[in-house]
């Protein structure tokens, strides 16, 4: 991980994917700090707390976390990481303050593997929300602001009130198929319109935060709802996370042209658990299109072999088949002067341009 | 019978009425086997103790079936034994064609944190399991050392997909319940 700790009046976006699971730290000015998603790599702390502690920021100085959706790659080790952080107000898609999702939510009380799930990990979290505060995201919310210079302010611009009451819908029936089989709750069951994205200010810059939003079709859902509702920004951002880890599902014309500046700098995480990893070849040539500026957390994915007795490596290699591990511990980080809103970036292997 | 299956029968209680062959029978069973199956003149003339079956048969001293089976009626079979190496609980991320890729997690080593990731092949599935193979769906994946019934040792995989119980009336009721009790505790009207 890169170190150095950033100067009070500089914005800061951090960004870590390994392949499977996504973290952005963001210095919001004057050592306040964000957290958006979590990954634990094997056996470690959250790597968002990993990366503080090693450029020396204590965890009471991060003000907000925020899950924006349950899917297991980005949630993973949240619970501990907001009982890390005593002084942050938790948010979360205010689909939840649904009685529906909350019920659907309790009904996976039980995790159906010890993997885990996005779904367990986020009903700890709600059931340690008790003498924390709290907030819920939805189009237009304001969730944290500091009026010293540098002026900052985290909005989320999603969900957008439509796009919740469909998929509000979609997963309580999900909830109420009595007789069907229990499994893992996947992501495919898990409908994407329900994501916090999030516009973040400080002085002069402006980051978007896409988290997994997709552009499913039709103007009331995904990017096409963003895009159309009253605006929160006054000019147009200079970062963006690449939604969905650079698939084209999450690709929306509309916000290449009226969100974002020309060339601005597109960060994107990969996602190697499914049969054709994300980004795909077309998808990385889609966003190189669109701007010079885009980074990949993993240029490349490492593979490790777990070594096992003799007989079982023999048995695996006459079988042709190799379980491995898959992992990489890249990092992009963008620095800029708050008032000056010139943006650098650093990269920590096996990041670099995608 | 033919002459291959008498010749073992009589190979056999001679082998089992000494010393020798009693030490032999209980300790390396496989090789009672395979080479008490040989025809009378090679059995005879065998080095029994520490003789290994797969060096000692050539091509054409394979046994008949039919020789293997008489002599295996006269001395009663042992249950296959199958012994874990290596364990793992998987869970479906990817279905297609007639393969499907899952995460793993290491059940042989509870200490080990690093999921690996594999894929398989339909065809590695019981065939009652197949209208389980989804995503999200868990099983688990096991590597063994199987000692068949005739002593024969190999290794083997096993897949065993999770029947999970379906959900109930009231588990959904009961859910409902819990929710109820969290948005009270959460505040939300």
């Amino acid at each position: 991980m890169l170190k150095s700790r950033p100067q009070p009046d500089e914005v800061e976006v951090s960004l870590f994917g390994p392949g499977y699971g996504e973290s952005v730290v963001v210095h919001l000015g004057n050592d306040d700090w964000m957290i958006v998603d979590s990954f634990r790599p094997a056996g470690q702390p959250p790597i968002a707390l990993a990366y503080l502690q090693g450029i020396g920021v204590a965890a009471d100085r991060v003000k907000l976390v925020v899950a924006s959706h349950w899917h297991d790659d980005h949630i993973k080790g949240m619970s501990d990481l907001l009982e890390a952080c005593p002084n942050a107000t938790f948010c979360c898609s205010s689909a939840f303050r649904e009685r529906e999702l909350l019920a659907f939510v309790e009904l996976h009380d039980t995790p159906m593997s010890s993997l885990g799930s996005g779904v367990d990990e986020l009903r700890r979290i709600l059931h340690r929300l008790d003498g924390r505060k709290y907030k819920w995201a939805g189009d237009g919310a304001q969730l944290w602001r500091r009026r010293p210079s540098p002026k900052a302010v985290v909005w989320s611009i999603s969900p957008t009130s439509n796009a919740f009451r469909l998929a509000t819908a979609a997963i309580a029936n999900l909830a109420v198929e009595q007789g069907q089989t229990k499994t893992r709750l996947t992501p495919s069951q898990l409908p994407n319109d329900l994501c916090v994205v999030l516009w973040v200010s400080v002085g002069d810059g402006n980051v978007l935060l896409g988290a997994d939003m997709e552009e499913p079709g039709g103007l009331d859902r995904g990017w096409s709802a963003v895009v159309r509702q009253d605006p929160v920004w006054d000019s147009c951002a200079d970062v963006f996370k690449v939604p969905h880890h650079g698939s084209k599902t999450g690709h929306c014309d509309a916000v290449w042209q009226d969100l974002l500046k020309s060339r601005p700098f597109a960060l994107v995480t990969p996602y190697t658990r499914q049969v054709r990893p994300l980004p795909t070849p077309a998808d990385r040539i889609r966003i190189r299109a669109a701007t010079e500026n885009a980074y990949t957390t993993a240029t490349e994915i490492e593979t490790t072999v777990i070594e096992r007795s003799r007989g079982v490596q023999k048995f695996l290699s006459r079988a042709g088949r190799q379980p491995v591990v898959r992992s990489a511990r890249g990092q992009i980080r963008l620095r800029a002067s708050a008032s000056v809103g010139s943006w650098s970036v650093e990269t920590h292997p096996p990041a670099g341009r995608l | 019978m033919s002459d291959t299956a008498v010749d073992v029968l009589r190979f056999s209680e001679e082998s089992r009425s000494s010393e020798k062959g009693s030490a032999w029978l209980s300790a390396e069973n496989e090789a009672f086997t395979l080479v008490s199956a040989r025809p009378a003149r090679t059995a005879e003339a065998a080095p029994i103790a520490g003789s290994s079956p797969t060096q000692s048969l050539a091509a054409d001293e394979v046994p008949s079936v039919r020789g293997v089976w008489k002599a295996d009626l006269r001395f009663p079979r042992r249950l296959p034994v199958t012994v874990p190496l290596q364990e793992w609980e998987g869970v479906v991320d990817w279905v297609e064609g007639d393969e499907f890729g899952a995460t793993l997690a290491d059940m042989t080593r509870p200490d080990a944190h690093e999921l690996e990731q594999d894929t398989f092949s339909m065809e590695e599935v019981r065939r009652d399991d197949e209208e389980l193979v989804k995503p999200g769906a868990a099983f688990y994946w096991t590597i063994a050392l199987v000692t068949s019934d005739v002593g024969q040792r190999s290794y083997a995989s096993f897949i065993r997909f999770r029947r999970l119980p379906a959900w109930r009336t009231q588990d959904v009721r009961e859910a409902r319940e819990r929710a109820s009790e969290l948005a009270r505790r959460l505040n939300l009207a």
